[in-house]
């Protein structure tokens, strides 16, 4: 797999405090990357490492297979694009002026794009506003807009729907999905709204005291999540020749355990069961969430 | 590095700051040849365009000391530092770009002033009476003491987080130089002897024998206070101003180091510093 972004035991600590301590992730190509943990896990962290802000205690990073110690690093990060915690803009400036600064920065002497971008993130309309007057979601997209004037294939969006209205979590979201699969752009997006991330995510990294907890992709979570009947025999050989029978979909766990992703009449299990010498000892449906298994995953309330 | 410039110039001709700057820099040299133009009229004193084409030396560490933290504060109050560093920049470039353009911007004040003293000051009270050779030498003497200026405002303003600190910082540093300047220079300019009382004795004036002043400076210490009073840029502004400089070759290199001792040491934090 070709990996966008990876790290290998990162750390970053202020004094005695440890933000990031041996973290390793990787980004894949093309993937919406839900870089998920709780408030002061170490998200803006590792953000701020990966665009130049700070540099690691220890440990490295690489960027499109660039080693963050290679000097070709600068010339990688023209690909990427990032929103840290607020929005990069110039207040005192319009939205086009905005766009334009930063196309002097990337050293594009045309201003031609700026119409299409900010068609793209649907401020076409706001003309001579200054940023400053910009509803909070305007802001936000304006930033993106900056963040994409190079037009890269990397963008690194940090807690984008904070504090926005339902509208604006809504046209953050479309915009994302729009940029992941109309421009092929990889998001690494790092939010403790774990409802809105399981709506764009492919991958999930989960991040707790600065560690990576775990990291997977969405159809790995979706089958950790997935509505089961878990179910405990005495023998799981007849009960895998029963569900065959039934041509329901089961994963085995263990001798006496499996989970069946299927409702099914317990009656006529247990009976089916019981005609091959088997015993139903119980039947427990389970539904995990995402929220469910982040919070089982780095130990829930018992952390805070 | 000339991108960054571009950027960072674009954004200084679209600055309702620095065009505000501009103005203030035009008005205050046509009021100080208009004031000096009614001094002239109400109590007749001889004046002369000397005494106001290089009064700018005199608040360029002022106008500068709030210029550059509010236009280059803004890069960290409103984030913007992070879109260069982001894709690529590196920071000495990030650096020594808004060090150019806060040079750039200082010149233009300047410039403004000397156009506001040319074009009200010389047909209200004429033209300079100074030799080319000291006229050039009060020039750039006066740019050079304020890149000075901008070498030290630049170096507080990109290594410090906050706008407001780097205001607070700016300003209150620009007036303990500006108290620095005026206490160096009435301890040089004391007088050797005090001068004595005058008495009558039998109707006839009697002159006691001047006092040596106890605060009049010597030897190593005198040379100690010269040269702080040339070091600090508001030592040089004082000289420029009142064209009172006696060896501009020697203040033009003490300005010049500052510039570059602080450029030296800004660009060496800000290298290594966290940004959020």
């Amino acid at each position: 797999m070709e990996y966008v972004l990876t790290t290998q035991g990162l750390s970053k600590h202020y004094k005695d405090f440890k933000a990031l301590d041996d973290l390793s992730m990787h980004v894949p190509k093309g993937a919406i990357y839900g870089f998920v943990g709780r408030n002061g896990a170490g998200k803006t962290t590792l953000i701020r490492l990966i665009c130049g802000l700070q540099s690691p205690t220890a440990g490295t990073y690489a960027l499109y297979g660039v080693d963050s110690r290679d000097k070709g690093l600068p010339r990688v990060r023209r690909r990427m694009g990032a929103v840290v915690e607020t929005p990069s803009i110039y207040l005192d400036l319009t939205a086009r002026d905005n766009l334009r600064e930063q196309l002097r920065v990337l050293g594009v002497p045309s201003d031609d794009g700026i119409p299409q971008l900010l068609k793209l993130v649907g401020l076409e309309d706001t003309g001579n506003k200054k940023a400053r007057n910009f509803s909070l979601g305007m802001k936000q997209r304006l930033g993106i807009a900056v963040a994409l004037a190079g037009d890269p294939d990397f963008l690194v969006l940090d807690e984008p729907v904070n504090g926005l209205d339902p509208q604006g979590i809504i046209d953050i979201r479309e915009l994302i999905l729009k940029l992941n699969r109309e421009r092929n752009i990889t998001v690494l997006i790092s939010s403790h709204i774990l409802d809105e991330l399981s709506k764009l995510a492919t991958h999930y990294g989960f991040i707790d005291g600065g560690r990576m907890v775990k990291e997977l992709s969405a159809r790995e979570l979706e089958a950790a999540c997935r509505k089961c009947l878990r179910v405990e025999v005495t023998d799981t050989r007849p009960l895998a020749r029963v569900l065959d029978g039934m041509e329901v979909e089961y994963k085995i766990l263990s001798d006496g355990q499996a989970d069946v992703y299927a409702q099914v009449n317990i009656s006529q299990l247990s009976r089916a069961l019981d005609a091959e010498g088997c015993e139903l000892l119980s039947a427990q449906e389970r539904d995990e969430s995402l929220e469910s298994y982040f919070v089982n995953l780095v130990g829930g309330a018992g952390h805070d | 590095m000339t991108k960054l410039l571009s950027a960072n110039f674009l954004r200084l001709r679209k600055s309702r700051l620095f065009w505000g700057t501009l103005a203030l820099s035009f008005g205050f040299g046509a009021f100080m040849c208009v004031i000096r133009f009614w001094e002239h009229l109400e109590y007749g004193f001889a004046v002369s365009l000397n005494s106001v084409f290089f009064g700018f030396a005199m608040v360029a560490g002022i106008v500068s000391a709030a210029f550059i933290p509010l236009f280059f504060g803004t890069e960290y109050s409103d984030g913007t530092i992070r879109n260069k560093l982001t894709v690529g920049c590196s920071r000495i470039c990030v650096y020594f770009a808004g060090l150019i353009t806060s040079l750039g911007a200082a010149a233009a004040f300047f410039a403004a002033y000397l156009l506001a003293c040319t074009a009200v000051g010389i047909p209200l009270i004429g033209g300079l009476d100074l030799p080319a050779p000291a006229t050039a030498a009060a020039l750039t003497g006066s740019l050079l003491m304020t890149a000075a200026y901008c070498a030290i405002f630049t170096f507080v303003t990109m290594n410090c987080s906050r706008r407001s600190t780097s205001v607070v910082i700016c300003l209150l540093g620009m007036f303990l130089l500006l108290f620095a300047a005026v206490y160096l220079n009435a301890r040089l300019e004391a007088p050797e002897f005090l001068q004595g009382y005058e008495m009558s004795v039998n109707g006839e004036i009697v002159n006691a024998v001047p006092d040596p002043n106890p605060h009049f400076l010597r030897g190593t210490q005198r040379t100690v206070y010269q040269f702080l009073y040339d070091l600090i840029p508001m030592g040089q502004g004082i000289q420029y101003s009142n064209v009172s400089f006696t060896d501009p070759a020697r203040l033009m290199g003490l300005a010049a180091a500052v510039a570059v001792l602080f450029t030296a040491a800004g660009a060496a934090l800000f290298r290594r510093k966290d940004l959020k």
